[in-house]
């Protein structure tokens, strides 16, 4: 379920970061549903314990888990995780505006390139 | 909390050990690389006080660690050459450690051996090398320590009983706080295991850094750029070696990869640039490089 790549540059805490919160955007992991035990994810993934704790921590802080005394981590509801998943969504599209200003392209001008893009992107969901 | 202060030992003139200082903190997996023959197993064999240093110390908790210490029970040392009492089987051995071992637990030795799956009857000195390890973890498990010295304890095993292996001991350190040290020569196995790596290298401690801090120290980038390359000096970063294959030019940064490329984009028109993580086998080769180990080129 969760894959780590160790020869990415990206640190192994991001990349569990990352795997769940595509985990949990695209709903595989359902609200309120608990997530593998810190012990669980670390002696199947053969990492170093503390390094799932600074995953889950970072999750934790971005409010796509939550953690109950005793009892482990669990999915937030979609409302609290899609909108830290909004924001970055938001900033990432900023990042691409600023290069495509970079290169004087005006607002029409990104904004067809945007359309053209949707167009093409056969796998877009409509729904 | 061990702590290793300024250790030295002589095997008559034969110097093994030079000022080794390390730290391995509660509840921590230490990882001791080195090249054959560095002082990894003799290093070992000073916490457990099996070798008495010719001059520094070893501290359990801040308490000095010596030959009589009742803090020794609290050690377990799994050696790479195993060897068991003639005629032995496990569920003697269990029985003759758990007068040496006071927490010995039956309830946890009893869960080991159907985890691993051993012959409890069977005569130690018939098994195989890995079935041997797999006996020796069983007890030391088993005996609850504090701490736990392993020597190429994974050396040996298949890949399932590996699994099963890492499963007992990350069980071990979650639960119990157990402190860890373990020497292997087999890096990829400890990679992403180890809070912290000490890399020996002809006695001496030549480096030691939390994993996550040596992963960010060190790093491998691929670039290619329209003009001819030539060396370029900084004080924020260092580049250790540098190779051509076709048009690309692959590199290891120590320091600020982000100030490299932008003095790369400054002094040449930059192509592609790629930066990759190093895995603990390439840190290990680098370091080692620095001190002048590994450069040699085999001509036939």
């Amino acid at each position: 379920m969760i894959r780590i790549d160790s020869n990415s540059s990206n640190p192994i805490y991001e990349q569990i970061y990352s795997e769940f919160v595509r985990l949990i955007v695209s709903r595989v992991l359902k609200p309120n549903e608990k997530i593998p035990s810190v012990r669980e994810l670390a002696s199947t993934l053969r990492i170093n314990p503390n390094t799932i704790v600074k995953g889950y921590k970072l999750l934790e802080m971005d409010n796509y888990i939550r953690s109950e005394q005793g009892k482990g981590y669990f999915v937030n509801k979609r409302d609290e995780s899609l909108s830290t998943y909004m924001k970055r969504i938001e900033l990432n599209l900023k990042e691409s505006i600023k290069s495509m200003r970079l290169i004087k392209m005006t607002d029409s001008e990104i904004v067809d390139f945007i359309k053209n893009l949707l167009k093409g992107d056969e796998g877009y969901d409509k729904s | 909390m061990i702590r290793v202060e300024g250790l030295n030992k002589w095997f008559r003139d034969f110097n093994v050990l030079k000022d080794i200082n390390i730290t391995a903190n509660t509840g921590q997996i230490y990882g001791l690389v080195g090249s054959n023959g560095c002082g990894k197993t003799t290093l070992l064999k000073h916490i457990i006080q099996i070798y008495k240093g010719d001059s520094g110390s070893i501290y359990y908790k801040d308490t000095q660690i010596k030959e009589e210490s009742p803090e020794i029970e609290k050690f377990y040392y799994i050696q790479d050459d195993l060897f068991f009492p003639y005629g032995y089987n496990l569920d003697m051995l269990f029985k003759y450690e758990s007068k040496l071992y006071k927490n010995m637990s039956v309830e946890k030795y009893e869960k080991l051996l159907k985890f691993f799956n051993i012959d409890r009857k069977a005569k130690l000195t018939t098994l195989s090398k890995g079935q041997k390890k797999q006996a020796a973890f069983i007890i030391a498990v088993s005996a609850k320590p504090e701490v736990l010295l392993l020597d190429e304890v994974v050396d040996g095993l298949d890949a399932v009983v590996k699994r099963k292996f890492w499963n007992v001991l990350i069980n071990e350190v979650m639960e119990r706080n157990v402190t860890v040290i373990i020497s292997s020569h087999d890096l990829k196995e400890i990679d992403n295991i180890c809070d912290k790596v000490g890399i020996m290298h002809e006695g001496r401690i030549i480096k030691e850094e939390k994993m996550d801090i040596l992963k960010e120290e060190v790093k491998r980038v691929q670039f290619a750029i329209e003009e001819e390359y030539k060396e370029i000096k900084s004080d924020k970063y260092q580049i250790i070696k540098t190779q051509k294959i076709g048009s690309v030019y692959f590199g290891i940064i120590k320091g600020d990869v982000d100030i490299f490329r932008k003095d790369l984009n400054e002094k040449y028109t930059l192509l592609i640039f790629d930066e990759l993580s190093m895995d603990l086998e390439e840190i290990f080769i680098t370091e080692l490089g620095g001190a002048g180990y590994g450069k040699e080129e085999f001509i036939s």
